[in-house]
């Protein structure tokens, strides 16, 4: 790809790009200190079990693995989604974003099932600390993604329809960092609340 | 792709290619499975066992950030300034809430803290 500074109106669209770039960059990192105080929190009543079950009885460190590897997975499609956006193949991205989709649907439903569980069994957020700051900070995230898959179908509608636009690529762009950024607190979810409290 | 981090060269620091993807996402696979089996086998101390899955946990921050979100110049900063915001919130926190947890102990309940 060669720079196409000489057509001005491609240089307005890309100094856009990147300023949308930034300001969701700026949301992103606002968002890490929101999962940094839920990640306190936690830690601070992770001892608070009262009396009940702690992680390492509570939680199965198999079906986490595959919780993770789906949301890697779904992060490394988004990625083949951005490159095929790029090459302007609209039929790939919206075929990439799709797959993407459904990984992060698998993700919301495993975790769907494990609170349901949970909660069956008596282990609800209610019963003690703990529980309260685990649901607080793995439904947070949960919610996020769930957010994040919402407006990934609406994407692949309005790309579908419209095609690859300036403003449809800004989009996907933020989406993409989002996406990425909800990995990237999936994978310290995955080390602190489920590896360590596995030890 | 190329292993140059000169901000002038975008188009492989920005964008990524199907191969830089690819790395990015073994590397975060492996890095996922060492600390797992480390933790299921668990061979080791508790105290190593921590410190080799935090690393490994940090080592993939970094791959995922390089890899899959093509951090700029701009972005580093902001990064940079979120983290040392991010270890003051949870660090502090815990180092306070631990200090007024062993302050507020009942010391029945913990005979080797003798009260004043």
């Amino acid at each position: 790809m060669t720079s196409t500074t000489a057509n001005p109106l491609e240089h307005s669209h890309h100094e856009a790009d990147e300023k949308t770039s930034f300001g969701f960059w700026i949301y992103i990192m606002t968002d890490c200190l929101l999962f940094a105080t839920i990640f306190a929190v936690y830690a601070v009543l992770r001892p608070s079990t009262f009396g009940g079950p702690g992680p390492k009885e509570l939680f199965s460190l198999p079906y986490v693995l595959v919780e993770t590897f789906l949301l890697l997975t779904s992060s490394f499609t988004f990625g083949l989604a951005m490159l095929a956006q790029r090459k302007g193949n609209k039929s790939q991205l919206l075929a990439w974003m799709g797959v993407t989709f459904l990984l992060g649907l698998g993700f919301i439903g495993l975790e769907v099932n494990e609170f349901a569980h949970l909660i069956a069994e008596g282990n609800g957020p209610s019963r003690n600390a703990f529980l309260s700051g685990f649901f607080g900070l793995v439904g947070t995230h949960g919610l996020h993604v769930t957010f994040g898959l919402i407006w990934m179908g609406l994407l692949m509608v309005q790309i579908s329809k419209r095609g690859v636009t300036p403003l449809l690529s800004r989009k996907l762009n933020s989406l993409s960092l989002f996406w990425h950024f909800l990995d990237i607190i999936w994978v310290f979810v995955f080390t602190f609340v489920y590896l360590i409290g596995a030890l | 792709m190329s292993t140059n981090h000169d901000i002038t060269n975008q188009d492989s620091s920005q964008h990524g290619s199907v191969a830089s993807y690819s790395l990015g996402f073994l590397l975060s696979i492996l890095l996922t499975l060492v600390p797992y089996f480390l933790v299921v086998n668990h061979n080791l101390s508790k105290s190593y066992l921590i410190a080799a899955v935090v690393s490994a946990a940090i080592l993939q921050l970094w791959i995922q950030l390089r890899f899959f979100l093509h951090l700029n110049r701009g972005s580093f900063f902001s990064f940079v300034f979120t983290a040392i915001i991010v270890v003051i919130i949870v660090f502090g926190s815990l180092w306070i809430m631990h200090d007024l947890n062993y302050f507020m102990m009942d010391p029945i309940m913990n005979p080797t803290h003798q009260a004043p």
